[in-house]
């Protein structure tokens, strides 16, 4: 399934609503069902589908369904490139210093 | 692993065309593969076509907290609905607890809860010592957690006074890093000891009260690593301080109380071959079954280690296995790596017949509803074959490896008990003293004589300290032969037995193959000239052997030395107590009207007596014949 699908698909539970209603600028504005705890849910429901975690300032960045993509796109690419980094850091860590 | 898509388009279909179990066994698997926030919403949406369709347990609980919680609602109402209980959940106010603790009127009791979490911070309730610790003297950090203890007594004895729900209270965590550093746990007294010594002031307090339950939180951040259980991002932004990965666990944890409080099950049947050992009974020599110390036998010798430790739980253990019994029975007579024999057994299906069938049978021999069975076998058609035409049993869902099968077992939330009373220590050795007493009654020979073989002696006793426990246990796990069904705490019922013209009894069953421990319960109400009914049990363990008669002898004989004309009882229906319908029936009481789906009865005891069965030794155990004096344990209840 493509990264947008699953990001509706996860919006679309959490807002009680179909993948399908939901477009690039879907937002709190025009769902009914999404007020701050529903974004919170959102926001905790989106880091199990992708296991990510936002900082503070990607959150208030949520605000639109095509936002909340291009952000999580972000994180995966990011994610993806440290991996092996972070490998190699944490190696170099435990030299005595 | 069916792809999430898939699975779900699968759930449509199944809901379309109403086969219900079908529905329900994917929506399982589904939550299986991934127990998250966005699952939860959807099961809880097909949830409202589901629900008439399934027999679920309504729970009403309250959440008391002093941070956000919210999130992990959802979560726990979508995994109890699958485990096929209702949870309806009220919130608190941020920080309120005391509040609703104390005050008669709050929402808390308003809400007549039947389980109430209290689930506080350490941060929260011992600021000093959590923040300030650094700077504070030991005669100070003593009187802080000194204080919180006492406040502890204080809501837990403001709540007694005003529900009789059950309380599950969180324990303390101590900080990830000590303020003091290393140098904290130098002593007792330290940051760490303290909240240790918060907690044992915690147990103390709870073991003072009915139903408080404590549950252990640092325990179970441990279980998955406190650094990845706090997230310090959403603790900062939203007062929530756990990480959304962990939220799943929390209410995972919270399920295993309401499991232990609802709907407990009785027995586990397990498969034998690649089950309980690998290989194959019928094909391998004795010394290629594969269990033992070594990989791979010793995944299986845990698999058997952690079963054992479900049957001391008071878990019976039966075998479903699609095998030549001899052949079977040899493994687990002569294997020299078995820990389980037959002697833990209290049941066994060694045949080529549909499992279905066999669960069905030793429901029937054990006198469980299969509703109270759970099911393990490592062959994933057979689960999804009892899943789908024996939706009401708990399948145990295990991995590919069986590496896998001890935690599967272990970390399952269906055998949870809170209380082990000895009756469930004793349970198994007596399903076995019965399996010989029902092979006695296929013996020739007339059923009295079958009674008399049995040498029962019934002992009847009032309500004291030593069998409140298990009398309340009783109204609780009795389904069949039970009049009226109510459900009471141990606190419901000393305040029956405190009540005028209440009268608790319990009734303990000997007979020669050993002692039953107490079966039955009565509780009467006398007024006017009328004794009434309101709880006649008998454990399924004695039904058929007339000590049913015995108690209504001794209900009618009581009433009789009060003077009394009459005494009267209910048949409230439900789904399991046909054998208790024809009860009064049967006992010449006289069909005096309904009420709803209840049937009253009526016996004028000027005009008819029962008597106890000639084989039956009944004795009661004296008490004051002066109605106005209570025993002392339910005066001192009335007075404190």
């Amino acid at each position: 399934m493509l990264l947008a699908d699953r990001v509706r698909r996860v919006a679309a539970d959490i807002l009680e609503t179909a993948p399908e209603d939901l477009h690039s600028d879907s937002s709190a504005d025009t769902v009914g069902t999404w007020d701050s705890l529903r974004h919170l849910s959102l926001v905790l429901a989106l880091e199990q589908e992708f296991e990510i975690e936002f900082t503070p300032e990607e959150i208030e960045e949520l605000l639109s369904i095509g936002l909340v993509q291009t952000v999580v796109e972000e994180k995966l690419t990011a994610k993806k490139l440290t991996t092996g980094k972070q490998a190699h850091e944490s190696q170099l860590s435990l030299r005595p210093v | 692993m069916t792809d999430i898509h898939n699975l779900r388009q699968q759930i449509e279909t199944d809901l379309r065309e109403g086969f219900w179990a079908g529905a329900h066994a994917k929506l399982q698997q589904a939550w299986w593969q991934q127990p998250t926030s966005a699952a939860a919403a959807y099961v809880m949406a097909c949830a409202e076509r589901l629900r008439e369709h399934r027999v679920l347990l309504p729970c009403r609980l309250a959440i008391l907290r002093s941070f956000t919680i919210e999130p992990v609602v959802p979560i726990l109402r979508a995994a109890s609905f699958l485990a096929d209980i209702d949870v309806t959940v009220q919130v608190g106010a941020f920080n309120a607890y005391a509040q609703e603790f104390l005050d008669p009127a709050s929402s808390l009791y308003a809400f007549s809860p039947d389980v109430a979490i209290l689930c506080l911070q350490t941060r929260d309730v011992v600021p000093e010592i959590w923040e300030e610790f650094s700077g504070l003297t030991p005669e100070k950090a003593r009187e802080v957690v000194d204080q919180a203890i006492a406040q502890f007594h204080l809501w837990f004895s403001a709540f007694r006074r005003n529900s009789s729900a059950h309380v599950i209270v969180h324990t303390f965590e101590r900080p990830g890093l000590a303020n003091r550093g290393i140098l904290d746990h130098q002593s007792q007294h330290g940051q760490g000891g303290l909240i240790s010594e918060l907690n044992h002031g915690l147990h103390l307090a709870a073991a003072q009260f009915q139903n408080i339950y404590l549950l252990d939180y640092e325990g179970l951040m441990s279980r998955y690593g406190k650094e990845n259980w706090h997230d310090q991002v959403k603790w900062l932004t939203t007062r929530l301080p756990i990480s959304a990965a962990c939220l799943p666990r929390l209410a995972e944890e919270w399920l295993r109380y309401l499991h232990a409080l609802g709907a407990p099950v009785k027995a586990l049947v397990v498969d034998l071959d690649n089950t309980l050992w690998g290989g194959l009974a019928g094909e391998d020599e004795l010394e290629a079954i594969r269990l033992g110390r070594e990989y791979p036998g010793a995944a299986y010798l845990g698999v058997q280690r952690a079963i054992l430790d479900l049957y001391h739980r008071g878990i019976l253990l039966a075998i479903s296995s699609k095998n030549n019994s001899p052949e079977a029975l040899r493994v687990i007579d002569k294997h020299p790596g078995m820990l389980l024999r037959q002697e833990h057994f209290s049941a066994l299906r060694i045949n080529w017949n549909e499992k279905v069938r066999s669960l069905r049978e030793i429901a029937i021999e054990l006198n469980i509803g299969t509703d109270s069975l759970a099911f393990l076998d490592d062959n994933p058609v057979e689960r999804e074959r009892v899943r789908l035409e024996m939706p009401e049993v708990k399948v145990i869902e295990l991995p590919e490896n069986p590496v896998g099968f001890e935690h599967a077992l272990r970390s399952s939330v269906i055998f949870e008990r809170l209380e082990i009373t000895a009756e469930d220590r004793e349970k198994t050795r007596q399903y076995r003293e019965q399996r010989e007493r029902s092979e006695l009654a296929k013996e020739p020979g007339s059923l009295e004589t079958f009674y008399r073989s049995l040498a029962q002696r019934v002992e009847i006793a009032a309500l004291g300290p030593e069998s409140l426990a298990r009398v309340a246990q009783l109204t609780h796990k009795t389904n069949q032969f039970n009049l009226t069904t109510k459900r009471y705490t141990a606190e419901q019922i000393l305040q029956l037995a405190a009540s005028p013209g209440f009268e608790v009894y319990s009734a303990r069953v000997r007979d020669r193959f050993g002692d039953n421990g107490i079966v039955g319960v009565i509780i009467t109400r006398t007024h006017e000239d009328t004794c009434e009914i309101d709880t006649l049990l008998l454990s399924c363990r004695v039904i058929g052997r007339t000590v049913e008669t015995a108690l209504l002898a001794f209900i009618t004989d009581e009433a009789r030395r009060q003077s009394l004309n009459y005494v009267r009882g209910w048949f409230v229906p439900t789904r399991k107590n046909q054998p208790a319908e024809d009860f009064y029936r049967r006992h010449e009481f006289r069909d005096n009207g309904t009420l709803g789906d209840a049937t009253r009865w009526l016996l004028d005891l000027r005009q008819a007596s029962i008597s106890c069965p000639g084989w039956i030794d009944i004795h009661v155990s004296s008490r004051s014949d002066s109605r106005s004096e209570q025993p002392q344990f339910l005066t001192e209840y009335a007075a404190g």
